[in-house]
């Protein structure tokens, strides 16, 4: 038992300690601090693995990223939880069992982030997706909600179901379910290739799922639409950062790029995810859809990085600028997507565009800071996600990866066109239909607000600092 | 005492760094003015005293630098640009030429806002003119103490916004604002010349700086050079002059000036006399060197010169408008300083700038009093008689025109004896014969205006008397006005003269003869109450309308170049090159609705798109 | 990748299918009986609507089977191996039951297991 295993043993002490209050006495408050205590917790003892040596165990791997990608996880986990009391105490429902479910979603995604084998891969996965669809459908008699939460969960199953037959075949073929068995030549030896590519097949079904990649994307519109905004905003963050981790890490180290067919496979599912997620975003009225469908052609653009090892000029992991480049643009991504989010429950009244209008008149700190992670979103210079986007071209551009470029290029401007809509509708003059009397400020909020400007202006201004420190992570 | 004095004013020493104070004061006062809104005392103070302490600190620099010739004060604030070869300076630099430029755009600009605080007093936008008002001279001493041409081009740039929001001051008027933008454009044409020759001159010279360009060129294109070196220079040099053509109002972008009159009068005087028209004349005699390394460019200056000097003093002689002869009257003015430059007179050129300065600052301010009095009436015709009503006015008046008709022994005359003087002895005899010509006439028309405005018979009762403010900015300027004999001494050592051939008698006399005898002649026609009355002959009457419309300069511009500009616009109204966009609209949208097919909302056709994968993906591995 | 054998196993699959349905559709008779658009042609004949709400309970108690089932099975593997593993071993299989026994309590105070009342338990 080292100190690597600490965050999650104190995330489970967390979810027990909040079961046992919660069988004796229900109280919001209560719950509420014994969940921002356990996320503190995690939090400190995972900073203080940050830059230590790490260690590979059979079923985990602590190298130098891992303890800063959850780091980034919980930080993003505890921006969601700062604003979950007075969101909750506006929900017609039980407001307890909320936080349970996003500890051990957080727990979810903590082992996936850190497995190294497909038992605990799954595991992890399977926590996490289980306790996404109670917070799905966590939002009363709602209907939209219910439904969106019976879709999750047999949806989950389905692609669960699909990552097993992969898992499966693999095993089959190399005997063994560890990671880092898998570039291993077949142990077998007598199975042909394609038996391989068949079961890496399923388990890139399952994985395109989870982070709602083309042509499994359709799901995602109908939960972010559906679910409880906090809910969305994890499964847009949380669910995906895990399983893109995951993923990142299985295609390196099973050295998957070394089929042809699988990066064609990859390549043409980001291409179509970067112009199918623009194009649906395109006229989209309902806020939370349009994030969906951005989060789509976002992930699209991220899998270009999965392709870099393909390309003959580097071997994966010796090149740390690519790692950079992953971990910069996920957590430029993750904290625009977490600011939006926040920005949004601040203002629940809010659902489509049309109810923006005007929005700078009544609210300018609110308007100001959606339209500064509406531009970040789109990439625009100054801002955090143009330099993420910045990484990405620029590591795509040294590996001459001319398709995915110009794919990249396309979407960017169609998706310009609605990311600048929302701000050209709040700065519309109100038309006096758009009602803005219940928006009240708390002072969590704004706080929270220009934290969010800080971190989008000023890593987008200076990148260098955060850069830096990401190198020196990777190298470590 | 005075020599005492004087000799006190050679030794003492101030700081290079005022020089610095002296565009910035009115710079920042124009800040506060646009920012803040104080009450309108404050206002004046700022803004007539910014102006006033720039004037304060350029008076003491003529003092310290009294006598002394050559001389050269740099004081920069430090690094602009650096890119590569390319370094740019925030730095100033005052010799003789631009002692006299900063000299006249202070002292005169000071009086102009003195006059300015009564003239305008009953406007609404007190303060936004005054911010303005500061704007534009702030720029225009940046202009003349730029230390390189892009800081140059900054202050070139300032002056035409500023002067588009001046002369668009009133701007609920269509006209003036139509003014405006004439003023703009016409001045935009010579500033893209320019900017092209700026280009072309750090293509070649490798610098911006002026100094360092002036005798780089001269290393680069030296006299006997080969032809190419040559004709490079004389390139440069063309599109320098365009620039110049542009804000001096020179032919043939000349005809923005006249309706730059939709202004404020003492916009008008601060556009004609300080500021803005003469940025040209300043450019080119900066660049003496660089001209003279081009006989061709200086002949086509000189060219330019002749012909507007005598283009705008015939048109000057029909208005009816006092503005408008006053701005043709400048035109023509300014004609001759090109004039005086393109035979390689510069400090000349400079010394009738000077005078010039003073005279038409009296002129305009005088001429801004007299609307003042009457109505706002500008007709020359409706006037009349007003010499006993308004007597400092007349006198002022008197004043300006005698130094504009260079009658003898005023400022005027001197200054522009000299040019005559200098034309000859570059040898160029027929643009003396059509300098003299243009003296003239220019003779003439003074005496026309003045004889109309302030004989005969009273047509109109005075309504308003100027504000005794106005009145002492009147007196001061009446002054140099008549008594600026002197040339600054700076200049001739600067610039280059020619070698004296000494005149003929009759090149000596006929300047001095002809001015008395044109204002005879005009008397005489007054007399024979000529002016204002109707002219039997169409012919005639054709003339007197081409001339009234400058030469109908405007006419042919619309039709050679608006009209089918405007064709042009209509033909590609559905604009096709937005065509090719528009389908790309088309094209997006039709994708969105294609791709928004598959959000039905249906829990089977979801679970059935990851089958779909992972169907598709191993087909393609069983068919590749 | 494509080779004859393939192709002719394609086209065989997709006669065979394809025969087999034309066969059975053609040598079926076409009886228009009520009885044939039921789930289930043979057996007891449904009745009633399927549409019936099932108590909460029902579910909760059998969720709470299958954990204590699970637990019960992984008590099993551990038991095997009590000697091998030893305290180590004790301890995280003390702390596996001391999580389930926490998720017991909770149930139990949630109501889950108060059949009777109707106001009781998850609404």
């Amino acid at each position: 038992m080292s100190l690597h295993y600490l965050p999650a043993i104190v995330l489970i002490i967390t979810v027990l300690l909040s079961l046992t209050s919660l069988s004796l006495k229900r109280h919001h408050g209560i719950a509420y601090l014994i969940c921002g205590g356990g996320l503190l917790l995690t939090m400190l003892s995972l900073f203080m693995q940050i830059g230590k040596t790490g260690t590979t165990s059979e079923l985990f791997v602590f190298d130098a990223i891992t303890p800063f990608l959850s780091l980034i996880l919980l930080i993003v986990v505890s921006m969601i939880w700062v604003q979950l009391y007075q969101w909750l105490e506006a929900l017609d429902e039980r407001k307890e069992e909320y936080y349970l479910l996003l500890l051990l979603a957080t727990l979810g995604s903590l082992i996936m982030v850190a497995s190294n084998h497909f038992t605990s891969f799954f595991l992890g996965l399977e926590l996490m997706s289980l306790s996404f669809v109670g917070l799905v459908a966590y939002s009363g008699r709602e209907f939209k909600g219910q439904e969106a939460g019976v879709k999750y969960l047999i949806l989950s199953a389905v692609a669960s179901a699909l990552m097993l037959m992969g898992m499966a075949i693999l095993y089959l073929q190399y005997g063994t379910l560890s990671f880092n068995d898998l570039s291993m030549q077949g142990a077998s030896g007598t199975l042909p290739s394609w038996v391989t590519v068949t079961g890496i097949i399923f388990i890139l079904g399952g994985m395109f799922f989870k982070l709602s990649l083309v042509p499994c994307h359709l799901w995602v519109a109908d939960l972010f639409e559906g679910a409880p905004l906090a809910t969305s905003a994890l499964l847009a963050t949380l669910s995906k950062l895990a399983a893109f981790v995951v993923l990142w890490r299985i295609f390196s180290l099973g050295e998957w790029h070394t089929h042809a067919v699988i990066v064609d496979i990859v390549a043409a599912v980001a291409i179509a995810s970067m112009l199918v997620g623009n194009f649906l975003g395109l006229l989209q009225n309902n806020l939370l859809r349009l994030l969906a469908y951005s989060s789509i052609a976002h992930f699209g653009y991220l899998l270009i990085i999965l392709l870099l090892a393909a390309s003959p000029t580097t071997a994966f992991l010796t090149s740390t600028f690519s790692t950079e480049a992953v971990v910069f643009y996920l957590v430029a991504y993750l904290f625009t997507l977490v600011g939006v989010f926040s920005v949004l429950m601040q203002m629940p009244q809010i659902k489509t565009q049309q109810d923006l209008t005007g929005l700078f008149w009544h609210k300018p700190t609110l308007a100001i800071t959606l339209a500064l992670l509406m531009l970040s979103l789109a990439g625009i210079p100054l801002t955090i996600g143009f330099m993420g986007k910045f990484y990405l071209v620029m590591t795509a551009v040294n590996h001459q990866m001319w398709w995915l470029l110009s794919a990249l290029v396309i979407g960017s401007v169609i998706g310009l066109f609605y990311y600048l809509r929302v701000i050209m509708m709040m700065i519309k003059a109100p038309d006096g239909e758009s009602d803005f009397s219940g928006l009240t400020m708390t002072t969590n909020g704004q706080l929270l607000n220009y934290l969010i400007i800080f971190l989008v202006i000023g890593f987008g201004t200076f990148p260098a600092a955060f850069s830096q420190l990401i190198e020196t992570l990777s190298r470590g | 005492m005075l020599t005492n004095f004087l000799s006190y004013g050679v030794d003492m020493q101030i700081p290079d760094s005022l020089l610095m104070l002296i565009p910035l004061l009115p710079f920042v006062s124009s800040l506060i003015l646009i920012f803040v809104n104080p009450p309108k005392k404050i206002v004046t103070l700022l803004g007539v005293g910014s102006v006033g302490c720039a004037a304060l600190i350029a008076l003491l620099f003529n003092i310290s630098l009294w006598g002394q010739t050559d001389y050269v004060i740099k004081a920069g604030f430090g690094n602009w640009m650096t890119i590569d070869k390319l370094v740019i300076n925030f730095d100033f630099y005052l010799d003789a030429l631009s002692l006299v430029m900063i000299s006249i755009i202070t002292g005169v600009g000071f009086f102009i806002h003195l006059y300015s605080t009564g003239f305008m007093d009953e406007d609404t936008d007190y303060r936004r003119y005054f911010a303005y008002l500061n704007m534009f001279v702030s720029a225009m001493l940046v202009l003349v103490l730029a230390d390189n041409m892009l800081l140059l081009y900054l202050g070139w740039e300032g002056v035409g916004l500023c002067s588009y929001l001046l002369i668009g001051f009133w701007y609920k008027n269509r006209d003036n604002n139509m003014a405006a933008n004439k003023a703009f454009l016409m001045t935009r044409i010579g500033d893209t010349g320019m900017a092209i020759g700026l280009f072309l001159l750090f293509y070649q010279l490798g610098t911006l700086n002026i100094q360092d360009m002036q005798t780089q060129a001269v290393a680069v294109w030296a006299p006997g050079s080969d032809l190419q070196g040559n004709s490079m220079a004389t390139l440069c040099c063309l599109l320098l002059l365009a620039g110049a053509v542009g804000k001096s109002a020179q032919l043939p972008l000349q005809n923005w000036l006249p309706d730059a009159m939709a202004g404020p009068t003492p916009v008008s005087a601060l556009i004609h006399a300080a500021t803005m028209v003469t940025a040209g004349v300043y450019l080119i005699a900066r660049n003496t060197q660089l001209f003279q390394l081009s006989p061709d460019a200086m002949f086509v200056v000189a060219l330019v010169g002749t012909c507007t000097l005598l283009l705008a003093a015939t048109a000057a002689m029909v208005q009816n408008d006092v503005k408008r002869i006053l701005a043709y009257s400048t035109i023509s003015q300014i004609g001759y300083m090109f004039l005086a430059l393109g035979v390689g007179a510069g400090s000349v050129a400079v010394f009738h700038l000077m005078t010039h300065a003073f005279f038409k600052a009296l002129l305009f301010l005088s001429a801004g009093a007299l609307i003042y009095s009457v109505h706002h009436e500008h007709n020359i015709f409706k006037m009349g008689g007003l010499l006993k009503k308004l007597p400092v006015v007349a006198a002022s008046f008197a004043v300006g025109c005698a130094a504009l008709a260079s009658l003898p022994f005023t400022s005027g005359f001197f200054s522009k004896e000299s040019i005559l003087e200098k034309i000859v002895d570059s040898g160029h005899t027929e643009l003396w014969w059509a300098a003299v010509i243009g003296a003239f006439i220019t003779a003439f028309y003074s005496g026309r205006l003045f004889f109309v405005v302030f004989l005969g018979k009273m047509q109109q009762e005075p309504n308003h008397t100027p504000t005794k403010t106005m009145h002492i900015a009147l007196l001061v300027l009446i002054v140099p006005s008549i008594f600026a004999w002197m040339q600054p001494q700076g200049l001739i050592a600067l610039m280059p003269g020619l070698p004296s051939k000494g005149l003929s008698d009759l090149q000596h006399w006929l300047p001095i003869f002809t001015p008395i005898a044109a204002l005879m002649l005009a008397f005489g026609l007054y007399r024979a109450n000529f002016f204002g009355s109707e002219l039997k002959s169409p012919a005639l009457q054709s003339i007197h309308q081409l001339l009234k419309s400058g030469w109908g300069f405007d006419f042919i511009y619309h039709h050679l170049f608006v009209l089918p500009f405007k064709w042009l616009c209509h033909i590609n109204r559905n604009d096709i090159i937005d065509l090719f966009y528009r389908r790309l609209e088309d094209t997006a949208r039709l994708m969105h609705g294609f791709v928004t097919g598959f959000q039905n909302g249906r829990l089977r056709s979801y679970s059935a798109s990851l089958v779909l994968f992972c169907v598709l993906a191993i087909s393609w591995v069983v068919l590749k | 990748m494509i080779s004859t054998s393939f192709l002719v196993y394609l086209i065989a699959v997709l006669l065979l299918t394809m025969t087999m349905l034309l066969v059975s559709h053609l040598l079926n008779p076409k009886t228009g009986k009520r009885v044939n658009k039921l789930p289930y042609e043979s057996g007891i004949v449904p009745s009633g609507t399927t549409d019936i709400r099932w108590n909460v309970n029902y579910f909760l108690v059998a969720i709470s089977f299958v954990i204590f089932d699970l637990e019960a099975v992984f008590l099993y593997i551990w038991s095997i191996v009590v000697m091998e593993a030893g305290w180590q071993g004790f301890i995280i299989t003390s702390f596996f039951i001391f999580a389930l026994l926490i998720g017991l309590f909770y149930e139990v105070r949630q109501g889950a297991f108060d059949w009777g009342k109707k106001q009781g338990g998850i609404e």
